[in-house]
């Protein structure tokens, strides 16, 4: 009997024939075992957002969501998923794309925009950037956040390796105002205030 | 990392012939069916059906390109019209991606020109009728 | 024009129209069909032609294809089905056998042309030339765009002269048209035609026939009106 996995993953598709193609794939990748919770019907999703304390103890890794659902556009339910697992990797696999919904998504955190059929490479790749290449952008951020509240004061070191941290991602991901406003943050508690000043309104700015 | 390769393998047809090859390369790969009349998906999707369907105009060669063509390992052209299946061959082989192309050939006589453009093809009036005669050949 | 053979594959009731103007002209004329529907509408030129001659047979056929007899008689060889693969299947046979003979094809949908193209065939897009046309008369007025081969690059259209334009009764050389256009035909009041020169003077009620770069058309519009 083939151990479980402890990545978890959460489907949300209204065909049953691509939901058990995702279940097939994700089951050719590890060794383990990987049972998804599946969302199918646009109920079932509203449900599942508004049952506040059951999702903040939901720890899901990767999400791999339609843009629609019974008919139903879901992208603002997405939005709300996503501010609850800041952690989770979100894609989004459906055809109906548009400029606009992919600017929307890609606001609030959506890592892509796939559309269908999804290959198994693409399949594959979304997976391994999921599991393997680590966190995501907002794991990193509530990790840093963790560690600038536990940070002394006279701890230099510790102090230029979070300031590192911080600005790469901030190169990295120029458009988020979330590690804009860290950087203010930490160099508020070093004193900085007027440093802090700035990146503060950088990320007004970018809101 | 991935234990079995899945191969992504498009059906392009999903009458009688391309719902059951459908159902049958499922079980192991990533399978997508296109056809231009969604109705014809109702076979499959009765039947349990694993993977994607995809209603696309199939004499628009444009919207061929809607469906990651380039990445396929392999492409199957089963319409139930041999005129329709040797534009879509040509035009697919013409498109220079790497991937093998079969298609089927409806009536015999036609394996002439698909012969000449150099396509692989199956015939499934050929090959039935060649089982049946060796079915009788082994009977005497 | 002298006479030429032509080959008609399939169709209805364009083949039929275009059988019979060819074989008005004088000339021989061959339609082929598998549809017997098909060969029953072209059964009426028989009576008034003779030199028109009916084949019921699949021009898919390979071993037939090959045998036709594809001289220098022949004008060119015309498939006129409403079925765009079918058409493709027969002029990719037809140019397996015949490299230097003039194919038409008739191409029902637009975003099949460039299939056909690869195939030196040359096509009959009815539905490209219709949006073209209904797409010129909402936009330019007066001015109508007409069919030509060269279609995506060079405009061919008419502009008529009011008295109220800019350009009426001025010298054809003072009006600084973009470069790479020129008026090629006056169209008189009275409808003779006249070949403008650097003197000529634009006058009221003149059709200009301008040839001109596809881009410059709305340029050369205000620059005339």
């Amino acid at each position: 009997m083939a151990e479980l996995s402890n990545y978890q993953v959460l489907i949300i598709e209204g065909s049953d024939s691509v939901i058990n193609l995702y279940k097939k794939m994700l089951n050719t990748i590890e060794n383990k075992v990987i049972e998804p919770k599946v969302i199918s019907h646009y109920e079932e999703l509203f449900e599942f957002i508004n049952k506040r304390n059951v999702l903040l103890r939901e720890t899901i890794h990767l999400i791999v969501s339609e843009s629609k659902i019974d008919g139903k556009d879901i992208i603002d339910e997405l939005e709300i998923l996503k501010s609850y697992m800041p952690a989770a990797s979100i894609y989004i696999v459906s055809n109906f794309i548009s400029i606009e919904k992919l600017k929307k998504v890609l606001k609030f955190g959506v890592l892509d925009w796939l559309e269908k059929p999804i290959t198994p490479n693409e399949f594959y790749k979304m997976v391994e950037d999921s599991i393997y290449k680590g966190q995501s952008y907002d794991s990193k951020m509530l990790g840093i956040e963790n560690e600038i509240k536990k940070l002394e004061l006279n701890d230099e070191v510790g102090y230029f390796s979070l300031k590192r941290r911080i600005v790469k991602l901030i190169m990295e991901n120029p458009s988020r105002h979330e590690s804009q406003y860290l950087l203010g943050v930490l160099y508020d508690k070093k004193g900085f205030t007027s440093l802090a000043e700035k990146h503060f309104n950088a990320s007004e700015a970018l809101k | 990392m991935q234990k079995n390769k899945m191969k992504f393998i498009i059906i392009i047809g999903c009458g009688r012939l391309g719902s059951e090859l459908a159902m049958k390369l499922s079980k192991k790969h990533s399978v997508v069916v296109v056809d231009k009349d969604e109705r014809s998906f109702t076979r499959i999707n009765n039947m349990n059906f694993t993977g994607f369907t995809l209603t696309v105009d199939t004499n628009d060669m444009d919207a061929l390109k809607r469906i990651k063509l380039k990445s396929a390992d392999l492409v199957y052209i089963v319409t139930p019209n041999d005129n329709t299946n040797f534009m879509l061959a040509y035009g697919i082989k013409k498109l220079n991606y790497d991937i093998k192309i079969i298609a089927r050939v409806n009536d015999p006589q036609k394996k002439e020109i698909f012969k000449k453009a150099n396509m692989e093809l199956f015939c499934p009036i050929e090959n039935s009728v060649n089982q049946l005669f060796e079915e009788l050949e082994d009977d005497e | 024009m002298r006479k030429k053979t032509f080959f008609i594959f399939e169709g209805k009731n364009l083949a039929y129209a275009l059988a019979k103007k060819l074989l008005l002209l004088g000339n021989e004329v061959y339609y082929i069909s598998k549809d017997y529907s098909n060969l029953e509408v072209l059964d009426g030129l028989k009576a008034y032609h003779s030199s028109f001659e009916l084949i019921h047979q699949d021009a898919t056929e390979s071993s037939w294809v090959q045998n036709l007899d594809i001289n220098k008689q022949v004008g060119a060889l015309i498939v006129l089905s409403e079925e765009d693969s079918l058409n493709f299947v027969v002029c990719w046979l037809l140019r397996q056998f015949f490299t230097k003979v003039r194919i038409l094809s008739l191409v029902n949908n637009t975003e099949n042309e460039f299939m056909f193209e690869e195939l030196d065939v040359d096509i009959l897009t009815p539905t490209s030339w219709m949006e073209k046309l209904i797409e010129s008369s909402i936009n330019y007025e007066n001015i109508t765009d007409f069919f030509n081969p060269y279609m995506d690059k060079i405009s061919i259209f008419e502009v008529q002269i009011e008295e109220k334009d800019s350009s009426c009764n001025k010298i054809l050389k003072d009006i600084a048209l973009p470069k790479d256009s020129i008026i090629g035909i006056i169209v008189k009041y009275d409808d003779s035609i006249t070949v403008p020169h650097g003197d000529t003077i634009i006058e009221k009620d003149d059709k200009l026939i301008i040839f001109a770069k596809k881009e410059d058309v709305q340029k050369i519009k205000e620059i005339l009106k």
